[in-house]
């Protein structure tokens, strides 16, 4: 029942209250009169009665004014108490209405005082807690975010459960394809690759063997090609709940090593040819030592052709293909200093003599197998140690053109230079010797002799080309809330997105500017803004946020709203472009917005040229209030999102008011579920009733 | 008196033509096929100009150029060193012992020619 409808209903209960009262009285006065009293008492009653009807009229109204304002005031403020009670404790009542209702107010507002009391000391003691577990988190985001490698972590059916910052740059390089929690993996590697890894794990499982990570090659959309690693998640029962994956870019190893094969098998193909041409031609001269002088010349050019041929080819060859032939190793940047410091700790901690370094090399990088040099060098200073009682290892860098001099000696010792080249020729057990070592990184080493003609090594290595970009891209990204782990046990949630708790929904909440309010007149989206809401957690770091270009002016009056001028969109993609992004940003997912039917409409309009339709289930913030205060005349998303305690910074921007709009949404969610609506089908039959009803009224 | 030049390579195939180039060109020339024969021949050959290839068993090239740098009493002769292996590394190791030239096989005689001329000739 309305409250209109109630009105009407209180007035004419009063009214009839007030003729009952008044015919009761005349009856009991006729009944006590004698004749000549009735026959005076008619008389009165002649004038009585139209007072007595208009009384009855007062009364009616009387009756319906006093239940209006206390009825209405009454049930305000039990909304109101409701929300003190559920999500907004800071709220508080402002009594109207009769005084004992006032009264009430006052008595609730100090409860609300006492609850907000002891809401704060419970906040202290979790706060404690809570600070703890945010803290690990921290440290986990971190250490995740400085990782080189990509990691992903997905349940079985490859929903993305976390990510890091390496992951996302890899995967998705370009804006077709979108990286983020509760996604699905195989948008980016293949459903059977990934399995076929998974299989393996399973089996090697299953026959108790060890189970040791699988590798395989994987091509991203974005033409990358991935070295991925898989390692199985088991939970404590042993089971698979899900699997890691972390990844390299490989993309230039692998062109690298098609370019060494490509120029190994041109060069043998070249050689054999010129080869058998200079071969042919000088076995045929010899075969006839009677020949002409004119074929013996045209023998001696061909053989001269081809050597020259030859020649320059190797020429060529040696020159373009330099780095990719020494690309062969697995060889690192290193920065020079490093290397001379992890040299002489090594050779502190396993000989116990002093080593002092002379390094005039300033942030210079090599390439170097550091592990293996460091390896090889110690074990030479260990043999100078035990054969020659050296005592003090000298180490020094210096650079020479394009490569970096690294020097060893021994300078209070008799090391001989025998000692010194049976060093650089001598082959341990497991490794090769210093020299093809040093070989391997197109470096050169040798027997040097100082100005005193003590003889000391030297080391030839090649300088870096420059600081690898990896190792120094910063990471623009604050902290992302890049993980959540309810996705492993989310295996059993129904199919039907009817059924599902509007707490379980994964929804795309946005919001657009526009160059005006009317879509089918020419008016444009100039911006669209969107954020994530997964298990009931807004992922503020899986946003969308774009310009558009609306290939027309921008009016005064929308411009004083949303502040976004023609010379800001200048440059920026046309609609035609951004609305299959978004598209993909929002796929799988509920789309929510404040007074989406605007939104959608000036989506929909697009849906020709495009060719994109949202087909996406949708729900309104709007009509969402309009379910939990049926009588509120709020309407606006800053003045609903205040009332629920949501804090409202960065509006009018498509992302700020998205993000506004989210977090009302979230709010909501509480207050629906305390009026019985709990699944998204319950909410969105409410929903349509309720819109139903607006359009009437 | 024509300058004196000492081929050091232990191929036999490319001292042929060498030995050839270089008598063509005027010079006295001597062979020695290692590293070993090269620091003989420094001695009682005592030559202007040493082509001076690096693979070479026994004693390697660069050996034989750090003897001639660094033992004062070894003759001090211009070295063009001579090397199929041709990485930028080598010839900077050849540049660091002192070596005046590095020259990469295959060359083209012609250019070979030019450079023991110039090399003789700004000494």
């Amino acid at each position: 029942m309305n409250g209109r409808r109630f009105e009407s209903t209180v007035a004419a209960v009063g009214a009839v209250a007030t003729a009952i009262g008044f015919s009761s009285a005349a009856l009991i006065v006729w009944a006590v009169l004698d004749e000549a009293g009735r026959t005076g008492f008619e008389k009165a009653l002649n004038v009585l009665v139209p007072i007595g009807l208009a009384l009855v009229g007062l009364g009616g109204f009387v009756a319906g004014r006093f239940f209006r304002s206390f009825m209405l005031a009454a049930r305000r403020m039990t909304e109101e108490t409701d929300l003190i009670a559920s999500v907004n404790p800071a709220h508080r009542l402002d009594p109207a209405g009769p005084a004992h209702l006032r009264k009430l107010g006052w008595s609730i507002n100090r409860l609300a005082g006492r609850l907000w009391e002891s809401l704060e000391e419970q906040e202290v003691a979790v706060e404690a807690g809570r600070r703890a577990v945010e803290h690990e988190k921290e440290r986990l985001a971190a250490l995740m975010s400085d990782l080189a490698q990509g990691v992903i972590v997905c349940n079985l059916d490859g929903q993305i459960l976390l990510y890091n910052g390496e992951a996302r740059h890899l995967l998705a390089d370009d804006d077709s394809t979108y990286v983020g929690l509760g996604r699905s993996v195989f948008a980016f590697l293949d459903r059977n690759v990934a399995l076929n890894a998974l299989h393996h794990l399973q089996l090697r499982a299953e026959r108790g063997a060890k189970v040791r990570p699988q590798r395989f090659i994987a091509t991203v959309p974005g033409g990358q090609v991935l070295r991925m690693t898989m390692v199985a998640v088991r939970s404590t029962e042993g089971n698979f709940t899900g699997f890691v994956l972390t990844m390299e870019d490989v993309t230039h190893e692998r062109a690298a090593r098609g370019r060494r094969d490509q120029l190994l098998r041109s060069l043998t193909h070249e050689s054999r040819r010129s080869t058998a041409g200079i071969r042919a031609a000088i076995e045929t001269i010899r075969s006839y030592p009677e020949m002409p002088a004119d074929d013996i010349d045209r023998f001696r050019s061909v053989i001269a052709d081809e050597a020259e041929r030859l020649s320059a080819r190797i020429d060529e060859v040696s020159a373009a293909h330099a780095s990719t032939l020494e690309s062969a190793w697995e060889l690192d940047d290193m920065l020079g200093d490093d290397l001379v410091l992890a040299l002489a700790n090594r050779v502190v901690a396993s000989t116990g003599i002093e080593v002092s370094t002379d390094v005039r090399t300033e942030s210079l990088w090599v390439k170097v197998d550091g592990l293996a040099l460091i390896d090889r060098l110690t074990a030479v200073t260990t043999q100078m140690v035990e054969g020659a009682a050296a005592a003090i290892l000298a180490v020094a860098m210096q650079e020479s053109g394009r490569f970096v001099v690294l020097d060893l000696s021994w300078p209070d010792s008799a090391v001989t230079e025998l000692a010194i080249s049976g060093c650089i020729q001598e082959a341990s057990d497991s490794h090769d010797n210093l020299e093809s070592l040093v070989d391997r990184h197109g470096g050169e080493v040798w027997c040097e002799f100082g100005t005193d003609e003590k003889p000391f090594l030297r080391l030839l290595l090649p300088k870096a080309v420059a600081v690898p970009a990896l190792a120094v891209r910063v990471l623009d990204e604050g902290r992302p809330e890049f993980y959540d782990f309810d996705l492993f046990e989310q295996r059993d949630t129904t199919d039907r997105l009817d059924e599902r708790p509007l707490r379980d929904l994964v929804c795309t909440v946005f919001d657009t500017e526009t160059t005006g309010l009317n879509p089918s007149t020419g008016d444009e989206i100039i911006s669209i803004g969107a954020v994530r809401i997964l298990n009931g957690r807004l992922l503020r770091h899986e946003a969308f946020d774009q310009l558009i270009d609306p290939r027309r002016p921008i009016p005064a009056e929308s411009f004083e709203i949303h502040k976004i001028s023609g010379d800001m969109l200048v440059g920026q993609p046309t609609i035609d472009v951004v609305l299959p992004r978004f598209a993909r940003f929002v796929e799988d997912t509920v789309l929510v917005g404040h007074n989406v039917a605007f939104d959608l409409k000036f989506l929909q309009l697009k849906e020709g040229t495009t060719g994109v339709a949202f087909t996406n289930p949708v729900l309104d913030t709007l009509l969402l209030a309009a379910l939990v205060y049926p009588d509120s005349d709020v309407h606006s998303l800053e003045a609903l999102a205040r009332l629920v305690g949501v804090e409202v910074t960065g509006r009018h921007t498509s992302l700020g008011d998205a993000l506004v709009t989210a977090e009302l949404f979230l709010q909501l969610i509480p207050l629906l579920e305390a009026r019985g609506l709990k699944t998204f089908g319950e909410v969105q039959t409410a929903e349509r009733e309720t819109f139903y009803a607006r359009l009437e009224y | 008196m024509s300058a004196r030049v000492l081929i050091v390579d232990d191929e036999p195939n490319i001292v042929v033509s060498l030995e050839f180039l270089m008598r063509q060109e005027g010079y006295e020339v001597e062979i020695a096929n290692d590293g070993e024969e090269a620091l003989e021949s420094l001695v009682s050959f005592r030559p202007d100009l040493v082509l001076l290839d690096v693979m070479m068993p026994r004693l390697s090239g660069f050996d034989v150029l750090q003897r001639i740098r660094t033992h004062s009493e070894l003759p001090n002769p211009v070295v063009i060193m001579l090397t199929a292996k041709g990485r930028e590394a080598e010839a900077e190791r050849g540049r660091a012992l002192g070596a005046d030239r590095y020259i990469t096989k295959p060359f083209s005689t012609q250019e070979l020619v030019a450079v023991v001329h110039e090399v003789l000739d700004t000494r």
